[in-house]
């Protein structure tokens, strides 16, 4: 296909801007169907932020019923229970799992590797549709009825038990093709990664972000699949009575919980890699410092990937999974701890004797790191069996990830749209604003979740409606706190998509470079052109090397080599009977 | 993965550019010399994006004329052509291996029986995937995806069978198979 | 907007000269790929990396005929009993011998002959066919006897030996019901390159897309060759 792509612009090689990938070319249909790997991480930037809202909404509701011991907000508990099993499906298969790879690093991959496209744009295409088809099977299922059997469709709820199944259907069928989604994306970016990367750019030259998306990617790749069946299979279950997972039909419902939990807990590094490949990307970038480790970095991403497919029995530790199984699945997760944590101790390295500026990206990056390590090491709490058997089912598992799904990847998503938001939409937006708007999420956050830690603690169960017996009630406020809180951080999301918007009408023009950070995508205009490279990109220095920046432009300062090959380019690009003129 | 980390030889590369622009394009298989394969992947970083010069070919990569097939052994690309005999041979070998697998199906080798049977169509699906979809010709980075994937696929069936073959072992009065009820159906 | 040309700083060297970049290349080639080779290469790695979640997507199936087959040998032993191997060794002869020709298709292809191409692709979809009317004469048959799912078995004489014989027939229908679906997508697959094909689309510089339809064809076999001996001659 030649069709959509323009020739490059020769123009911009004798100093003529091209026209940026927003204006050039014009009309909705041009975006609907665009082939632009930039265009489609704005699509998809687009719809995840919608997904966040109306999954944030749905949270709203849950933490107005809970203020309350008694039944007060919904009408029922099964409205309760379709409230938390929607917030909790839309926010995890809608927003999380895609926003960073799909909306982030569809945005700033083939420009870090110096490629102009990624390497299937049709199927990247495809991608953002099949998100848009799974995402309106679940707004089916939301107006079938509604689905109560809670975000990871367990059997016998979603096969037997839920009172709406057509709505289940549904929502079976839309998470099944949003995992669709997911695979094209990972599949692109492992091709684009291994075929794409431009001349110099070694393994060890690309920006730590896509070592993270790489791994994440091998995860989209192979676990996704399991997930894809594990759903086919119920619903089958559900519509013609197969008994493999049935209990009433002698299936074994805690198989299925084998195949879930297959994909859910490597998905739930899908949600976390990318995240911590933004934060390496922040980190170094706003203290202007050499990352620390760059290698044990990159390989630790390799290794959590490998061994979040060894660890998924953690969640079944109280579901009827033998005790043997138990023991091995313990043991295996705590060996997570060590990758994660040499991530940790690179990040604070790198800030060390750096440069911090304390912008919002590094405030982003910050509160991840004070957040997410909280999430984590209750992680580990969670996975010694004689805990998890008080703890399993409390509010301590919602804190638990809560604390890793917002206060690291919402955060670090966060991080990474203020950091490559000028590149977006070539756009500052105020920076007084946006620490504002930090402050309120993250001083939100921890209102919110740090109490359910507490209350969890002390036996608050998860998923129930009300807590008026059995002495719950001496949770309330404790509730009522946590219910205060989820309104600052409701405050402060909608805040912060307000000051973005504006800043994309009337925010101060963007360098090209803002934040002097040395990986490529800094390296062409902001907004980018249509055709991301006018030339070819060739590298000599990796992308941490900030001593490649010319501090009085903001701009890499080319390499002799390069130098002598844009030369010879702009010889070739002038027009015939130019070049004599030139020459001599 | 390593011997990418290093630039990619630049030198080279670039060389044969210089002589693509001046000759108007260079043959192929000089492009491929010009960028040493390395181990798992072949050429430039795994693509002819290192060697510029291939890019000066209208057309992409010359096909092997036919006739010369087997000069072209070594070739690691989809444009390798697999002699029409190698193709009628491997036919005949997955036949046989099917008639061999229904055959010995009539022993019975105990616990083996299973064993046996996965053995020869293990056999049977390795020869498809190395001479009907030339791994054995491919990038080595292809074949090694493909391995990866049984690998995992491995790793689900084990560590699912940790729970459900020890399930009996802290409480043997129990049946570690799920409950069937009677009549059932 | 007057952005700066930040392009032509420090990644800027030339591997094409930019007016040269869009001359004279093959109508197949993408503008992101420097040529077809490293097109064709980048093809070939996401076809096998779309190959492992098919191996996956089955692989939970086999995972679950695995763990059930250890649980009740008994049962498995006599369910397979009602699979007719002379329909199944059939149907594994047929297979194979259409992966035999849509490799020689290819084959074919490669060496610029679009009949003999074109010819084959065709016998490739009719011995697909072949298969499913196989497969079509097995189900019937199944259904008649209610060897079915779940809870429409209704088969007298296993169902008085093991109350769980259902499970089974799921498996047996899911399994090679999949592989059926995949065998349908495979002869839409093969039509739509045997009609491309037709009208001169491929060529010994571009034939791609033959070759990713010919890998998934081979996977397809692939799975038969696994479900074959499992479901058709396990003791
Ligand atoms: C050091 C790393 C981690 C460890 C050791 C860990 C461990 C655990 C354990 C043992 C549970 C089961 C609790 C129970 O249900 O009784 C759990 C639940 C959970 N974790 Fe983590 N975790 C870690 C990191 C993460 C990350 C990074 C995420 C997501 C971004 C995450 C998301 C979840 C979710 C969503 C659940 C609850 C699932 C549910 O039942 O609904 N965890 N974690
Ligand atoms: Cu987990």
């Amino acid at each position: 296909m030649t069709t959509e792509a323009p020739a490059p612009a020769t123009a911009e090689l004798r100093g003529e801007p091209a026209p940026s990938y927003l204006q050039e070319p014009r009309g909705l249909w041009s975006w609907l169907t665009t082939l632009d790997h930039k265009r489609i991480g704005i699509l998809y930037l687009i719809s995840v932020t919608a997904a966040l809202f109306v999954g944030g909404l749905f949270a709203m509701l849950i933490r107005l019923e809970l203020i309350s011991p008694e039944l007060s907000f919904f009408s029922s508990t099964l409205a309760y229970n379709q409230a938390f099993t929607l917030h909790g499906a839309i926010m995890v298969f809608m927003f999380v799992i895609p926003g960073i790879p799909a909306a982030l690093g569809n945005f700033v991959l083939p420009l870090m590797l110096g490629a102009q496209d990624v390497a299937l744009p049709r199927l990247n295409l495809a991608s953002w549709y099949f998100w848009l088809a799974g995402s309106a099977l679940m707004i089916g299922a939301i107006l079938a009825g509604g689905i109560d059997t809670g975000w990871t469709f367990y059997i016998p709820y979603s096969s037997t038990y839920s009172r709406e199944g057509d709505a289940v259907l549904l929502a079976l069928g839309g998470v099944f093709i949003l995992g669709f989604s997911s695979i094209f994306t990972g599949l692109n970016f492992v091709v684009t990664m291994h075929k794409l990367r431009c001349r110099g750019m070694g393994w060890f030259r690309m920006p730590l972000f896509l070592w993270a998306i790489y791994a994440t990617a091998l995860l989209q790749i192979v676990a996704t699949p399991v997930l894809g069946i594990t759903l086919a299979l119920a619903m089958v279950e559900r519509a013609f009575g197969v008994g493999i997972f049935r209990p009433e039909l002698g299936g074994d419902p805690v198989l299925f919980q084998h195949f879930f939990w297959f994909y859910s807990h490597p998905a739930v590094y899908i949600m976390i890699l990318p995240a911590m490949g933004v934060i390496s990307e922040l980190i170094a970038v706003h203290s202007h410092k050499k990352i620390f480790g760059y290698r044990a970095i990159a390989f630790s991403s390799l290794a959590i990937a490998l061994i979040s497919f060894l660890v998924w029995g953690h969640h079944m530790f109280t579901s009827g999974q033998s005790q043997v199984a138990g023991a091995v699945f313990s043991f295996l997760t705590f060996l997570v701890a060590i990758p994660t944590a040499i991530k940790a101790v690179n990040w604070v390295a790198t800030l060390y004797k750096g440069q911090i500026a304390l912008r919002t990206p590094m405030l982003y990056a910050l509160g991840f790191l004070f957040v997410f390590i909280v999430g984590g090491l209750t992680g580990i709490f969670l996975a010694t069996v004689s805990i998890n058997l008080h703890l399993h089912d409390t509010y301590f598992v919602v804190a638990h990830f809560h604390y890793v799904m917002v206060g690291g990847t919402v955060m670090a998503f966060l991080g990474g749209l203020h950091h490559w938001w000028p590149k977006m939409f070539g756009r500052m937006y105020n920076e007084r604003a946006a620490k504002l708007g930090w402050l309120l999420v993250v001083g939100g956050f921890i209102w919110t979740f740090l109490p359910q830690f507490i209350m969890g603690s002390r036996g608050m169960p998860r998923r129930y409606a009300t807590y008026n017996m059995e002495g719950l009630e001496v949770h309330q406020p404790l509730h009522l706190m946590s219910s205060l809180g989820a309104w600052v951080i409701g405050a402060g999301m909608v805040w912060t998509l307000c000051y973005l918007v504006y800043s994309i009408f009337k925010g101060r023009r963007a360098e090209v470079n803002p934040w002097r950070a040395v990986s490529l995508e800094w390296d062409v205009p902001s907004p980018p052109a249509t055709h991301n490279f006018p030339i070819d990109p060739h590298v000599d220095f990796g992308p941490y090397d900030f001593e490649r920046i010319d501090e009085a432009t903001g701009l890499i300062r080319p390499g002799p080599e390069s130098q002598r090959l844009l030369a010879a380019a702009a010889v070739k690009t002038l027009p015939p009977g130019a070049e004599e003129e030139n020459s001599g | 993965m390593t011997d990418e980390s290093r630039e990619q030889p630049a030198a080279p590369a670039e060389q044969g550019e210089a002589a693509a622009v001046a000759a108007g394009g260079m043959a192929a298989p000089a492009a491929e010399a010009a960028c040493s394969p390395g181990e798992g992947a072949p050429r430039g970083p795994d693509s002819a994006i290192g060697s510029a010069a291939t890019g000066g070919t209208p057309g992409g990569p010359a096909p092997a004329p036919a006739g010369t097939e087997d000069a072209a052994e070594e070739e690691h690309s989809i444009y390798h052509v697999v002699p029409g005999r190698v193709y009628v041979a491997v036919l005949a070998a997955l036949l046989v291996l099917t008639a061999v697998t229904v055959g010995v199906a009539q022993i019975d080798f105990g616990a083996f029986n299973i064993v046996v049977a996965l053995l020869i169509a293990g056999t049977k699906a390795s020869i498809v995937a190395l001479y009907f979809m030339h791994l054995r010709w491919s990038n080595r980075f292809n074949a090694i995806v493909f391995v990866s994937g049984l690998l995992f696929l491995a790793i689900f069936l084990a560590f699912t069978m940790i729970d459900t073959e020890t399930r009996s072992w802290v409480a043997p009065e129990f049946d570690q198979r799920p409950l069937v009820r009677q009549g059932a159906g | 907007m007057s952005a700066p040309v930040a392009q032509t700083t420090g990644t800027a060297a030339v591997a094409e000269a930019a007016a040269e970049h869009h001359q004279g290349h093959h109508p197949a080639l993408q503008h992101h790929f420097e040529n077809l080779e490293q097109q064709a290469d980048a093809a070939t790695l996401a076809m096998w990396l779309f190959l492992v979640t098919e191996i996956l997507l089955f692989g939970g199936l086999f995972v679950g005929f695995a763990i059930y087959q250890t649980w009740y040998p008994e049962l498995w032993h006599a369910a397979h009993k009602k699979l007719d191997p002379v329909l199944g060794t059939v149907n594994t002869v047929v297979l194979l011998v259409s992966s035999f020709t849509v490799a020689y298709a290819i084959r074919m292809a490669q060496l610029g002959k679009q009949r003999a191409t074109s010819w084959l692709l065709g016998a490739t979809i009719a011995l697909a066919g072949v298969f499913l009317v196989v497969k079509y004469f097995e189900y019937s048959h199944k259904i008649h006897e209610g060897l079915l799912p779940g809870a429409a078995f209704s088969h007298a004489e296993l169902a008085a030996q093991f109350s769980n014989a259902h499970v089974f027939f799921s498996f047996y229908f899911l399994m090679t019901g999949l592989h059926g679906l995949h065998v349908l997508a495979g002869m839409i697959v093969l039509g739509g390159l045997l009609w491309k094909n037709a009208r001169g689309a491929y060529s010994p510089e571009y034939f791609t897309p033959l070759e990713m339809g010919g890998l998934y064809w081979h996977l397809v076999d692939i799975i038969w060759i696994f479900l074959f001996p499992l479901f058709y001659l396990i003791k």
